[in-house]
């Protein structure tokens, strides 16, 4: 059994990362294009990029914790 | 240092378990109250100072992205809240940062079975009673941990947070706010026939628990997001130390400084922007 959590811990924090890292990489591809065709606007950008960007952590984060709980208190 | 994601207590007060959390925010709420009360002793229109000019910056610029966000007249109404809140947390995160917290501590016999403790433990001896073969075999309960990696305190800072995005939007909506979630009038369309109606109160009463639910999700990712990130870099911390010899940990310390402020930012912004979605109820 002890193998088997070591193989749980890896998976739940691979397969979290997994969707919200493709998220924020779309974020990130898009804000930029925006700030490309409208450069006067950056700071409006910025901030609703690091919104989204705290919105699509919070998925990953939760896979962390789900690790965290198997590795620790399980 | 052990990992653990409960806080260590440290001793008992009666029913109350005192906890090394607890009393790194008390050293945080009177290290906050000194700076407020010296600055408010030197406060002028012009400022004299650069700890006066320096607080006034931070306090425009967010009061700023305040009125950007939900205006003027909810500014006035929240804006104390929000900015206690800004400093708070923040505090909290850069707490967990400093060198004495989660390395000073009283040593204890380990418990073998559930240990995964990393690194080395150096025991100042008070009593000349352990060998120094026996030294690995005791582990620290740190005096100072910070609250942000602490369950509690991230779920009460939601609570109250949660709260505040009710009783505002209600304050301001009344009525609308209300009915987003308990209205269950079906709406009659031209050219739907009378038969489909109890389909579509199904609809809406699907629809309104999800509102519901929507909405108390909030709690969780609120409280959850500081409580992930900040601990997460802890264990970070804890692990490259162990693996580097303390080298590795100069590269990740500016990373976790930069996250304690994005993470303080992004708590009172989804404060904000959630206050403005509720009072924007019109349907």
């Amino acid at each position: 059994m002890e193998e088997l959590k070591y193989i749980a811990i890896a998976l739940a924090i691979g397969l979290g990362t997994l969707g919200p890292g493709i998220g924020l990489g779309l974020t990130a591809s898009k804000a930029v294009e925006a700030l490309g065709r409208n450069p006067e606007v950056e700071n409006k950008i910025r901030t609703l990029m690091i919104l989204g960007m705290g919105l699509i952590e919070v998925l990953a984060i939760f896979a962390l914790v789900i690790a965290f709980l198997i590795a620790f208190v399980l | 240092m052990a990992l653990s994601i409960k806080p260590e207590v440290l001793f008992n007060a009666g029913n109350f378990e005192v906890t090394n959390s607890f009393i790194s925010y008390i050293f945080i709420i009177l290290f906050t109250s000194f700076i407020y009360i010296l600055i408010s002793k030197k406060i002028s229109i012009y400022p004299k100072s650069k700890l006066g000019l320096g607080v006034e910056i931070i306090i425009e610029s967010l009061k700023k992205t305040c009125e950007d966000v939900v205006g003027t007249k909810i500014t006035k109404e929240i804006f104390t809240f929000i900015f206690s809140f800004f400093v708070l947390i923040l505090f909290s995160n850069l707490f967990g940062l400093m060198p004495f917290t989660g390395s000073i501590g009283i040593a204890h016999p380990k418990d073998e079975s559930k240990s995964v403790s990393l690194g080395s433990v150096y025991v100042i001896e008070l009593q000349e009673t352990s060998h120094n073969e026996e030294k690995n075999k005791f582990e620290i309960i740190p005096f100072f941990r910070s609250p942000s990696a602490d369950l509690n305190f991230t779920v009460s800072m939601g609570i109250i947070t949660f709260l505040l995005i009710q009783i505002t939007a209600l304050k301001h909506a009344k009525i609308e706010y209300l009915k987003k979630f308990f209205d269950l009038r079906v709406p009659i369309y031209k050219g739907i026939k009378i038969i489909f109606t109890p389909i579509m109160f199904v609809i809406n009463l699907f629809w309104r628990l999800l509102e519901t639910v929507l909405e108390l999700s909030k709690l969780i990712s609120f409280s959850f997001r500081l409580f992930g990130s900040i601990f997460a870099g802890e264990v970070l911390l804890f692990v490259i130390t162990s693996l580097t010899l303390g080298i590795g940990t100069l590269l990740i310390f500016p990373i976790e400084i930069f996250v304690s402020f994005i993470q303080a930012f992004v708590f009172i912004f989804l404060t904000l922007v959630f206050i403005k979605v509720g009072i924007d109820t019109h349907h």
